[in-house]
């Protein structure tokens, strides 16, 4: 079956096997264990791990649809239920596909932070103090850029101040000496 | 007493709606006097600026006339650097480097010298605009304006104003935890006396200084697509244009992506020998500028943008040549 679920993954099924697939993860959790894993595992090929949602979430869903369905049993009749079930698993199917399958692509980014947090990691590297010969390296650049900056935070006068002022590790250097 | 009802209904929801109806009136007044205090007054002053545990201190001196809007700002402390910015060109003089460069403004007559935002309509998707706290900078009556982002992609802004002419007295950049980044405020400021044109001239010998010119002519958009595959929310692409940098054969392509308010530039050239000593590699930070750098097939992107590490991150990494 994990070839089949592997398969799901590339998009290489056709609609009786996703059918089948889809069923067979519904059923059974060492199959969504492994449905994520190759998911964290091409999203780190791909580098996108900084958008892959916390673990578990596809258990979670299934988790969620079977409560439900538990719940309204006892009021619905048969027929609508059964129907329940079955649009439940398609939407659960859905959902997870839509979340796994097509994340880095579908997501939005102002759901990145969010998918930060819940991984408790943050992916952008603590960005270390630019050392003081590639700050001079940059100057053209902020220059060009200072032509951009709004003047509402008098940014535009700001960017230039940067040029000028950055310069604080050479010249205590310069003092030194 | 359904009509009462109503009637109470309708003026609670009067009231709720006339607060901030007449603070978004207040603050877009506020923006507008900001933008014309920019471009009309003449001033001159000393302000402090801090970014992390560094403080420098600098000279501004303003003068909009016929001519246009020219400035001069000098560093008070370590090197005497200077900047002379007009409508069509900054030059920047480094005594320290023993180097000049001189670039030509490029961007449309409306980016100078105020590139405020056009309404506050469109900050409003992602910012909050707070006015109205009233305080004392430089020994003037100010009014301040927050500006708070909605996400994490861009800092917040906590502006004061001067409330007799609109000046910006004051500005810090706030983080996420609205904690400072960076900020600068005049310590004394001197506004609407008139200004010797020899304020305006560079004040130190520029004899034997090696000048960086960048070329006058302005190099074709290149047929291929350079752009940043993904964006944080509420940016988009607000110019693409090509220059030249000094001492620089190959022209550079510059994409520029804003919110309205936060502004990130990327620079694209083709990876070559003389950007080599100093090549930017990965995410560095000095004040609120994250900077960012990598080669993608023979060509050096560098991005730079006041803006969290997660947006010029975001941005960078996802530079590519295009389908």
């Amino acid at each position: 079956m994990k070839e089949n679920i592997s398969a799901l993954l590339d998009g290489e099924v056709d609609d009786l096997e996703r059918e089948r697939a889809l069923r067979a993860l519904g059923a059974d959790p060492a199959l969504r264990g492994a449905w994520e894993r190759y998911h964290l595992a091409s999203a780190a090929i791909r580098r996108e791990l900084d958008v892959m949602v916390a673990p578990g979430l596809a258990d979670r869903i299934r988790d969620r649809l079977h409560h439900e369905t538990q719940n309204d049993e006892s009021r619905r009749p048969f027929a609508p239920r059964m129907l329940k079930i079955t649009a439940g698993l398609a939407i659960a199917a859905s959902v997870a596909t839509v979340a796994l399958l097509n994340l880095p692509p579908l997501v939005s980014p102002s759901i990145a932070p969010v998918a930060r947090l819940a991984t408790g990691k943050s992916v952008v590297a603590e960005a270390r103090q630019t050392p003081p010969e590639q700050q001079r390296a940059l100057n053209p650049y902020l220059v060009q850029h200072g032509e951009f900056t709004p003047a509402a935070g008098m940014n535009g006068m700001l960017s230039y101040v940067r040029v000028i002022g950055h310069d604080s590790v050479a010249t205590d250097n310069a003092n030194a000496e | 007493m359904t009509g009462y009802f109503f009637h109470r209904f309708t003026l609670v929801v009067l009231l709720g709606l006339a607060a901030p109806l007449a603070q978004a009136a207040d603050a877009q007044a506020l923006f507008a006097r900001m933008q014309q205090a920019g471009r009309s007054l003449d001033y001159e002053g000393t302000f402090v600026y801090q970014h992390g545990d560094q403080l420098e201190s600098l000279r501004i001196v303003h003068k909009a006339g016929a001519s246009g809007v020219r400035e001069r700002l000098v560093s008070l402390n370590g090197a005497p650097r200077e900047i002379i910015r007009t409508e069509s060109e900054v030059r920047c003089y480094l005594p320290d480097e023993n180097a000049a460069l001189i670039e030509h403004r490029r961007a449309d007559k409306r980016s100078f010298p105020a590139l405020l935002p056009d309404s506050l309509v469109h900050l409003k998707s992602n910012y909050t605009i707070q006015v109205g706290k009233e305080g004392r900078i430089a020994g003037r009556k100010a009014v301040s304006v927050h500006i708070k982002p909605r996400d994490a992609y861009r800092y917040g802004y906590l502006l004061w104003a001067d409330e007799a002419s609109g000046l910006l007295l004051k500005a810090s950049l706030l983080n996420e935890h609205g904690g400072v980044v960076e900020q600068y405020m005049f310590a004394q400021v001197s506004i609407g006396k008139s200004i010797p044109e020899s304020e305006l001239k560079p004040q130190y010998p520029t004899k034997g200084v090696v000048w960086q010119r960048a070329d006058d002519e302005t190099p074709a958009l290149p047929t291929g697509q350079w752009t940043a595959a993904q964006l944080p929310a509420g940016y988009s692409l607000s110019a693409r244009l090509m220059r030249r940098l000094p001492a620089r054969k190959q022209p550079v392509e510059h994409l520029v992506y804003s919110d309205g308010l936060a502004v990130v530039s990327v620079f694209i050239e083709k990876a070559g020998d003389e950007a080599k000593p100093n090549v930017l590699s990965g995410l560095t930070h000095m004040g609120a500028v994250h900077a960012f750098g990598k080669v993608v097939d023979g060509h050096q992107v560098t991005v730079v943008g006041e803006a969290p590490a997660l947006t010029v991150d975001m941005i960078g990494e996802s530079v590519w040549s295009g389908p």
